[in-house]
């Protein structure tokens, strides 16, 4: 019988605390909280938090806390949060995004209407009426995975992975879909451009999206992309 | 002011400071030296704050000095060093001038070294760090021939020139610590067994990422479809084919693989220092022990560290040290 949340160590440098097993938002959203909590009253020791999609990272430092110490700590705080249904303090954002859809920038979405028995309008109308949800960052310096792909485009990754799917690639995969910030390979099927980058290296806080907030994407026309690259 | 030219680099060569500690939550992997005992104590032993190096690979690296003059020196493995046609013991401090050449190439055992000048390397740097992460070119990319190198704030310190480590003292054992876990569940008992009582063989398949190793097949009784999870430095992931995967300093910061269990932090840097075809042989122990590993682990490292500072002292010190560092050492590997 399984009981969630669940701290399980990694060797002597984190440990993961899980709170279920699958892909959920109101599971998702205890790990956002117990994020907020961990930022809120830092614990001295821990190097770093990682929310991702059903557990909690916690990467520590042996020489400043002793484990035992922090499992309690963590313990206490995951009771606090469960108490206090702690809300977000961060403000989560909502972001419009535009999206090229033309052939020139969607290699694989021809293969993906044959695969998927609809027409490449159908596909593009699903993708960009959808809401999705950031929820977690993984892979690469700020691929951002978002959920919330309309269960008639979802389909599996590729099964050999493309080398270097350039920048701005908006892709999908399962219930996933990600826009790439760097040259990648990549098993995901590229549907479109983005007219932003989510990264932008020369800023001090050069990641776009925060995990939590919700992206829609809007199709505009090749020209207006050439204009939107320009500046 | 130094300036040199890269006349050869192999593979891999980068750039590596302490790492780009506290990013991971954004995808951004630490990166830093895959070495970072030998990396630290190249820093000790020219006396300089923390900051960048080469981290040499087998392909090896050549270079001239086209101006300027400065002390450097080059720790980890058992390198072959040669300045001017002459060859230097690894683990040593020189001198490069004007016209200097230095080539240095795969010696008898060790998969990088570092190269650490006595000044300031011009190189450029993100979210506070200079660390190269190859493949995403966020930062630097790895070194070529005709690349050029430019070492501000030179000085040519006060040191005996000369080996001040025998790296003997460092050779790698094949016996690598893990802790089972987050999913070793999802795999045979007969495979967790195997883990434990088997031999594995790094293979060619060796990066900055990770390495590939080759034993018996992990067999994977469950579904290969659990949610992307954050995977740290050390991870042994099990993708389909059955060959755990270690992840090494430019590790990916999630995966969906199973995890069977971690090399503890104080063997990890040992598993980075082997080359493809060496064997190892994995001993399971407890979250505790491999804590109280990494208590001893930097205990020792201090101590090495304090030793080789003071190692400048004269040559009688020198000797007596080196009997020390051969008992550290040991707690070091054990």
């Amino acid at each position: 019988m399984n009981t969630y949340p669940q701290i399980k160590p990694i060797a002597d440098i984190g440990l993961l605390i899980e709170f279920g097993q699958t892909i959920d938002v109101s599971i998702h959203a205890q790990i956002l909280a117990m994020d907020q909590a961990m930022q809120d009253a830092p614990i001295l020791g821990v190097i770093e938090m990682i929310p991702s999609y059903v557990s909690l990272y916690v990467g520590y430092d042996p020489l400043i806390i002793i484990y035992e110490d922090l499992v309690l700590n963590l313990k206490t705080l995951i009771l606090e949060t469960q108490k206090n249904q702690i809300k977000i303090q961060r403000e989560e954002k909502h972001w419009c995004i535009p999206v090229c859809y033309e052939t020139k920038f969607s290699p694989d979405l021809e293969e993906l209407a044959d695969k998927l028995d609809l027409s490449t309008d159908a596909i593009i109308t699903s993708h960009s009426s959808a809401i999705y949800t950031v929820y977690m960052y993984g892979f690469a310096p700020g691929y951002a995975y978002l959920g919330g792909v309309p269960s008639k485009i979802q389909i599996p990754r590729k099964s050999i992975p493309i080398m270097g799917v350039r920048p701005q690639s908006v892709m999908i995969a399962a219930q996933q879909s990600l826009i790439t910030t760097v040259t990648m390979p990549s098993g995901w099927w590229v549907i479109g451009r983005s007219g932003i980058n989510p990264l932008n290296k020369s800023l001090e806080q050069p990641f776009m999206f925060g995990v939590g907030d919700t992206i829609k994407f809007e199709p505009i026309k090749e020209c207006d992309f050439v204009r939107f690259e320009q500046g | 002011m130094a300036n040199f030219k890269i006349d050869h680099a192999g593979p891999l060569i980068t750039i590596q400071d302490k790492g780009r500690t506290g990013f991971m939550r954004f995808g951004v992997t630490p990166s830093g030296p895959m070495d970072r005992v030998a990396y630290l104590a190249a820093h000790h032993m020219m006396g300089t704050d923390l900051g960048a190096a080469i981290e040499i690979s087998m392909g090896g690296l050549a270079i001239s000095c086209l101006e300027g003059q400065v002390s450097a020196c080059i720790t980890g493995g058992d390198f072959k060093i040669t300045l001017d046609g002459e060859n230097l013991p690894s683990w040593s401090i020189f001198t490069l001038r004007q016209g200097s050449r230095l080539q240095v190439q795969a010696g008898k055992w060790g998969s990088w070294c570092y190269l650490v000048f006595a000044g300031k390397m011009n190189v450029p740097t993100w979210l506070g760090s200079a660390s190269t992460h190859i493949g995403s070119d966020l930062c630097g990319a790895p070194l070529s021939a005709e690349n050029s190198i430019s070492v501000e704030d030179c000085y040519l310190p006060d040191l005996i020139t000369g080996q001040v480590f025998d790296p003997k003292f460092f050779k790698p054992q094949s016996e690598i610590r893990i802790v089972l876990g987050p999913q070793d569940h999802f795999f045979t008992s007969q495979s967790v067994q195997d883990l434990q009582n088997e031999k594995f063989t790094l293979t060619k398949d060796f990066n900055r990422q990770g390495v590939r190793l080759n034993g018996p097949k992990l067999k994977i009784t469950h579904a290969l479809d659990m949610p992307s999870e954050p995977v740290g430095r050390g991870a042994l992931q099990v993708p389909g084919h059955g060959d755990p995967i270690c992840l090494l300093a430019d590790h990916q910061t999630t995966g969906g693989y199973p995890k069977i269990a971690t090399v503890i932090s104080a063997d990890q840097d040992k598993l980075s220092q082997m080359r493809s075809s060496d064997k190892i042989f994995f001993k399971v122990v407890t979250v505790e022990t491999a804590i109280e590993a990494a208590k001893i682990a930097h205990q020792a490292e201090q101590s090495f560290y304090h030793i080789i500072k003071d190692s400048q002292k004269s040559l009688e010190e020198k000797l007596w040290n080196s009997n020390l560092v051969s008992g550290i050492i040991s707690d070091i590997n054990s």
